[in-house]
């Protein structure tokens, strides 16, 4: 018996050592030659050492195995590939290789503005009105001409269209006043219509009729003129921005109606409004005047785009931006879907991605394989390139470069109780729930503003990469003050502000609730885990369950009001403080917050005011209150703005950095080696 | 054989002598338990399980935790994503040393023993407590679906018909079902309502794991029912249900044990599987697929971060193999056709 | 025999029923805010929009009735179209694959099949390998040796082993790539001068006599294949070992060897082909279980087939992918149970089908 033990425990000791063997690696040793010769000199010998001459500074060639295609691989799955229903990033980044806007970004610069498919403008004295003289000689992908026509088309069809989840309401606003998101609203202010064709079609035929001239009035072409002009409700600072993104993509307007689209006729819009992303008609078809036209998509797996043969900026010559390029060096761009970061990191690692998204929790994995580090410049907005430790690593990694996202988190006032709701326990403030407007008080707001410890989050979370944000812009935007109000880490204030909450009540009593976020944001987490510790470090009755939920469990939550805390992520669509001010202050966070009436009004005055004004130095001003009367009220902890990092492979040449595109989504100034 | 030698208090039966033990167990468990004790394979499963048995009723002085702190709520030190390699100080929170710790060390300075995971989770508190939560979710899991499946077996094959035939369209129906996938809908539809935690994939194991019970309880009551000593006692008149809880029962259970032990260790590794794919235990408890899925993305560089993988990985493949073998050696020891072989 | 194959079929429908009532049970924990989830991509920013929501799918109506409706579809108040409806082939649209779920299937199921096929192979030979080797070396070292080989195997989290694998021969050494073909050969597949004709590419790439196409598609099918198969040995070696042993001792084989029959003829020419009769059964199985056992190996690998789209469609709670997901599985086990019933009936005579 004892030797049949004997045996089987050899047998696992093997497979032990298989295991952990397989996991061994051996670590090539370094040799370093230092050499003693004797050397004959006039007057005698000396003895020199010689440390082995580096060989003469053969600079590493980095050669791809197929200069001709680019690996691009991602996580996230397009969407839609319609350029007026389209509004996350994914679909961006095809998007704006496939169409193009009116007027595109001066390179890196995310606040000037170059012509692409209008070849000039005039902005009238007011600001009120935009006049476009439209590029001739442009064919869409189908060999259509692009007229005045089209460019107008394009922008009622996209309004009309509607819809709250799509990027429309950037234009609803500066064409029918702030305040309105969806062309909707033009026939039923109170919104009752939003997102809904059936109520629509039941709406009175003259009002419908009115607001769909309202929309053709504002948008006019003239093709024997070949302009189009624009004519605004109100000066809007921010408009040629706006243009400038993927929702302006200019659209044929005859193959756009072939596939379904609104056919013109004012008469019959309601028809065609009120989409869902999966039905759009032009969800999966595409046809711009870009650099690549889509060859397929497989949703889940892959988008393929192949170079335009008939570039218009190749047949005439016209650079993307001054000392841009004019057309793709790229045949072939795979846009690759691999959710799970290890097999990502070993695509990365075998060269067969020449960019992938990394994690920021992962970015030590991937750091040894850099051999070129360019650190962003702020002062001359760009990128200081220099080789690293290992000069010889096969990655180059831009850093520092200023983000345009952030995650804060925010505060629901009213919370959402009916048919029970666990995520606020009890309900009452008996140490084992919070009332449903336990945020209404602002000694509440201040403490947990006080118990969340930034510099753990920016060391932790973000690296040290990031700075802690001030008010609800970001860094460097207009109106932004480094130095103006905001909370820090003080557990202190922490405790004496909880201590007079609720007449001393939440301190007798301590108080449980749970804060959710959806499962794989380890950002929303790490956030959640801080606020936890720091609280039950005052005292172990402040108790904060965390619970990851799916998406559609966490969206469905926030949305009916149900978490007492939300953390959620903004990304900015146009640089522009009008851009974090009306989500953050009067709506999409300010409304799953239940933000109460009074604030809330406060808050709309400083907004429309803030975006109506033409003189920077008055606008900065009115920003500059509204971060004070933000830093008063606290209705959110506003967290941290963490600086970019992107790698790629060093056979890729070309990539810049504007903030408003992300990390890659031109892939027509590549170039690969 | 054994038991040549008898013992002053050993009585005779049918011509071969019987320990008082023998006796007093019967003669098939007896038999069952002295296979698994002079068995090697067994042995080993045996003395695994007796560690893992000890490390869960010992944790709370091999890893203590502050008093009033939720111990299956792993310590953490800080919050950066890069794990720290075993023996390196505390620096954040720090729960209590154990008393042991300086006596058996002499140092003063408590360390994470086994390092931390991606997030600074401690690796070693992880492991330690989570022996408890591996104990509870694989007793649990298995203890119900046994009972269920057992009962489901034994009314299906006992009345026969009808009810057979019913109960036995519902088991096809959740064994239709791919277990992985079920367990991940059901516990990703109840998290909703039971809350975050161990509880949703446990309910959803538990729903989806007795069809084997039913099914395996059922074929042997068949077949039993048709043995010699089964149609003597109906002939003599012994009541039905006596028949099944006295005689039916007791013989037909055992391979039900063996199903039990095997599965024991495969539900830990579901577990794991689903903290993998994020549904499953709340971020931060003690449970081991959870201190495996923190070390996902580090994966990829194990040279360097081996012990995030090499620790939970390591306890989890002995637990499930400990079941295993014990359940591999009963079988052998308990299928009929294998007595005399050995 | 065939009256039982017709009663065995009509068994499947009655099966897929109790499924798909399974399965809308599960969905009863879910609020109707929630359930409008798995119907529309967006939850709406307008309440009334989401209240048209509920109303238009039913969701706030008895089970019975939304069962209904998901069977035979709705009828779309204002266009008078018929959406939906799974009797009708429309099994909704899959919100995590971007695009009708049947597409996804259509798209996807030949990879995973050729896969479960490709892995079929080595489970069963490489099993029943083990389990002989173990049964005739009953209680030696050899034997202690294989099934513990086998258990750790069993006991190894999948994903660990499969980025583990990934990381050395893919990472490190380069061989074995992820996915399912590289991008040169999934341009040749989808030019006018391959034909598809099952989809399969291995196969299709047999018959298209594109043998670069065949290695490169075995190449990205090693590992999942691999990972598979060590996690399934445990099961294949545990029947074969067992049934072998009880072949081993039965008369005849007592006999073969008294006429003195060397030992390797008495085991390759009596016992094997008897000792493995219950493997026919396993083999039944195991394929199904392969086809849901892909889940995760899916995952790591990032091989597009539906075990990978229905892991990420059950945990964002798409419930409309899951579903299809879990009936194609059952209508699949139904046949194959059959179709194993039928094939041992047909190898051993004393099985009579009645």
């Amino acid at each position: 018996m004892s030797k049949k033990t004997l045996w089987s425990l050899i047998g696992l000791l093997t497979l032990a050592s298989m295991v952990l063997g397989a996991c061994a690696t051996p670590t090539p040793e370094k040799v370093v030659e230092t050499v003693v010769v004797t050397k004959e000199v006039p007057g005698g010998t000396v003895e020199v050492v010689v440390t082995a001459t580096p060989e003469p500074e053969k600079p590493v060639e980095f050669k791809s195995a197929d200069p001709k295609t680019l690996y691009s691989v991602t996580t996230g799955d397009t969407d839609t590939l319609d350029p007026a229903w389209n509004y996350e990033s994914a679909g961006d980044a095809v998007i704006q290789n496939i169409y193009e806007q009116l007027v595109t970004y001066n390179g890196t610069d995310a606040t000037s503005f170059v012509p692409a498919l209008a070849e000039k403008w005039e902005i009238s004295d007011d600001g009120m009105t935009y006049v476009f003289h439209i590029r001739k000689g442009v064919k869409f992908h189908n060999g259509d001409e692009m007229t005045p026509e089209d460019v107008a088309y394009t922008f009622q069809r996209g309004l009309l269209q509607g819809g709250t989840w799509s990027p429309q309401w950037l234009f609803t606003e500066p064409f029918f006043g702030t305040g309105i998101y969806d062309v909707a609203e033009l026939v039923d202010p109170e919104g009752n219509l939003d997102d809904s064709r059936e109520d629509l079609q039941k709406a009175d035929p003259d009002k419908l009729m009115a607001a769909c001239e309202q929309v053709t009035n504002a948008i006019v072409a003239d093709n024997d003129a070949g302009t189009v002009t624009f004519h605004l409700s109100q000066p809007w600072g921010p408009f040629l921005a706006t243009l400038a993104q993927s929702w302006g993509s200019i659209i044929d307007k005859k193959w756009s109606i072939e596939h379904g689209t609104w056919d013109g006729d004012c008469a019959t819009w309601q028809n065609f409004y009120g989409v869902s992303s999966e039905n759009a008609p032009l969800r999966d078809v595409t046809n711009g005047t870009g650099p690549y036209m889509l060859d397929h998509w497989t949703p889940g797996e892959e988008t393929v785009l192949v170079a335009n043969p008939n570039y218009w900026r190749v047949e005439q010559n016209v650079p993307v931006f001054e000392g841009g390029p004019t057309g793709p060096q790229i045949d072939r761009v795979v846009i690759k879907l691999v959710k799970e970061w290890g097999t990502r990191f070993a695509m990365l690692k075998a060269g067969d991605a020449d960019f992938t998204y990394v994690p920021r929790e992962d970015v030590s994995q991937v750091d040894p394989m850099v051999g070129e580090l360019c650190d962003w410049n702020a002062d001359k907005m760009d990128f200081d390139c220099g080789a690293t430790d290992s000069p010889d690593a096969p990655l180059r990694l831009f850093k520092g470069m200023p983000s345009v996202v952030r995650t804060d988190a925010f505060f629901v006032f009213n919370i959402n109780t009916e048919g029970g709701n666990p995520y606020i326990g009890s309900g009452q403030l008996d140490g084992n729930g919070i009332p449903a407007d336990f945020f209404n008080d602002i000694h509440v707001r201040k403490a947990f503003n006080y118990c969340f410890d930034w510099d753990s989050f920016i060391k932790d979370a973000l690296n040290g990469e990031g700075v802690q944000n001030v008010g609800f812009l970001i860094p460097g935007m207009l109106g932004y003050d480094p130095n103006g109000p905001h909370y820090s880490y003080d557990p202190d204030k922490c405790a004496s502000e909880l201590e007079q909450a609720w007449d001393g009540k939440v301190a007798e009593n301590g108080f449980r609730m749970q804060i959710g976020y959806n499962t794989g944001n380890t950002t929303r987490q790490t956030v959640a885990q801080i606020l936890q510790a720091d609280l039950s470090d005052i005292d172990s009755k402040y108790q904060i369950e965390i619970i990851g939920l799916p998406w559609p469990s966490f969206l469905a939550a926030i949305r009916a009001k149900r978490m007492p805390i939300f953390i959620s992520g903004w990304q900015e669509d146009i640089h522009d403080p009008h851009n974090w001010a009306q989500p953050f202050l009067v709506g999409t966070y300010a409304s799953r917050q239940a933000m109460p009436k009074e604030m809330l009004d406060e808050f709309k005055a400083g907004v429309s005011a803030g975006v109506a004004a033409s003189d920077p130095a008055e606008r900065a001003k009115i920003y500059k209150e509204l971060t004070q009367k933000d830093y008063d009220y606290a209705p959110a902890i506003r967290l941290a703005v963490a600086t970019g990092r992107h790698y790629e492979q060093r056979w890729i040449t070309g990539w810049y950095y504007n903030p408003i595109y992300g990390a890659d989504s031109r892939y027509f100034t590549l170039g690969k080696k | 054989m054994t038991g040549k030698e008898t013992t002053p208090q050993s009585e005779i039966i049918g011509g071969r002598t019987i320990s008082k033990l023998e006796a007093w167990l019967g003669t098939d468990t007896y038999r069952m338990l002295k296979g698994l004790v002079t068995n090697p394979i067994s042995v080993i499963g045996l003395l695994l399980l007796a560690m893992f048995v000890f490390i869960a009723a010992a944790a709370p002085i091999l890893a203590p935790v502050a008093p009033g702190a939720d111990p299956y709520h792993i310590p953490r030190d800080g919050y950066g994503s890069v794990p720290k390699p075993p023996g390196a100080d505390w620096t954040h929170r720090q729960p209590p040393m154990p008393f042991w710790w300086k006596a058996v060390t002499g140092h003063d300075q408590w360390i994470h023993l086994m390092g931390t995971a991606s997030g600074q989770w401690d690796i070693y508190y992880g492991v330690i407590w989570g022996t408890r939560t591996a104990l509870f979710v694989g007793l649990s899991i298995t203890l119900v679906g046994a009972v269920v499946g057992i009962a489901i077996g034994a009314i299906s094959a006992y009345y026969g018909g009808w009810v057979d035939m019913v109960l036995m369209r519902i088991t096809d129906v959740f064994m239709a079902f791919p277990f992985m996938l079920a367990a991940m809908t059901l516990s990703a539809v109840l998290t909703p309502v039971l809350g975050k935690g161990i509880f949703p994939p446990i309910v959803a194991l538990m729903a989806f794991g007795w069809m084997g019970f039913a099914r395996l309880l059922r074929s042997d009551i068949l077949s039993i029912r048709e043995r010699e000593y089964v149609l003597a006692a109906k002939v003599i008149g012994v009541r039905d249900s006596r028949i099944m809880f006295k005689h039916i029962l007791p013989n037909a259970i055992f391979p039900s044990l063996v199903l039990g032990s095997m599965r024991i260790g495969s539900y830990v590794i579901t577990f794991a599987s689903l903290s993998f794919l994020g549904i499953g235990a709340e971020v931060g408890f003690a449970d081991w697929g959870q201190l495996l899925s923190f070390a996902r993305a580090w994966m990829t560089q194990l040279t360097e971060y081996w012990y995030i993988v090499i620790y939970p990985g390591t306890i989890l493949v002995l637990f499930v193999l400990s079941w295993n073998l014990v359940g591999d050696a009963l079988r052998d020891v308990l299928d009929p056709r294998m007595q005399g072989s050995r | 025999m065939v009256n039982y194959i017709i009663r065995r079929l009509l068994m499947v429908p009655l099966l897929l029923f109790g499924v798909t009532v399974l399965i809308f049970l599960m969905l009863q924990f879910l609020s109707p805010v929630e359930r409008s989830a798995l119907y529309v991509r967006d939850i709406p920013k307008n309440e009334r929009v989401l209240e048209g929501v509920i109303r238009k799918y039913g969701l706030d109506k008895p089970m019975y009735v939304q069962y209904w409706n998901w069977l035979v579809g709705i009828k779309d108040q204002s266009t008078g179209k018929i959406e939906g409806g799974i009797l009708r082939g429309d099994f909704g649209y899959s919100r995590t694959a971007s695009q009708p779920v049947v597409d996804m299937i259509k798209h996807r199921f030949p990879a995973t099949i050729e896969l479960a096929l490709l892995a079929v192979v080595p489970v069963l030979f490489g099993g029943v390998f083990l389990g002989v080797l173990g049964a005739v070396n009953h209680n030696k070292f050899i034997d202690h040796f294989v099934r513990i080989f086998a258990i750790v195997g069993w006991s190894f989290p999948d994903f660990v082993f499969g980025l583990l694998l990934l990381m050395i021969f893919y990472a490190t050494l380069g061989w074995f790539p992820p996915g399912r073909v590289s991008d040169w050969a999934n341009q040749v597949i989808q030019s006018g001068q391959f034909h598809s004709y099952t989809h399969m590419i291995t196969l299709d790439a047999l018959l298209n006599l594109r043998f670069d196409i065949f290695w490169d598609a075995l190449r990205h099918l090693i590992l999942p294949v691999i990972t598979l198969a060590y996690l399934w040995w445990a099961l294949t070696l545990r029947v074969t070992r067992s049934s072998m042993l009880e072949t081993l001792r039965q008369d005849y084989i007592t006999t073969a060897r008294s006429k003195g029959l060397a030992e390797k003829v008495v085991i390759m020419r009596h016992a094997l082909p008897n000792g493995l009769m219950p493997v026919v059964t396993l083999a039944g199985g195991t394929i199904v279980g392969l086809l849901s056992g892909v889940v995760i190996v899916e995952t790591v690998y990032n091989y597009p087939g539906v075990g990978s789209a229905a892991a990420n469609a059950a945990v964002s709670l798409d419930v409309i992918t899951v579903l299809a997901f879990v009936l194609l599985n059952g209508f699949i086990l139904v046949m194959m149970n059959l179709l194993v019933d039928i094939l041992y009936a047909y190898i051993d005579p004393r099985v009579r089908l009645d």
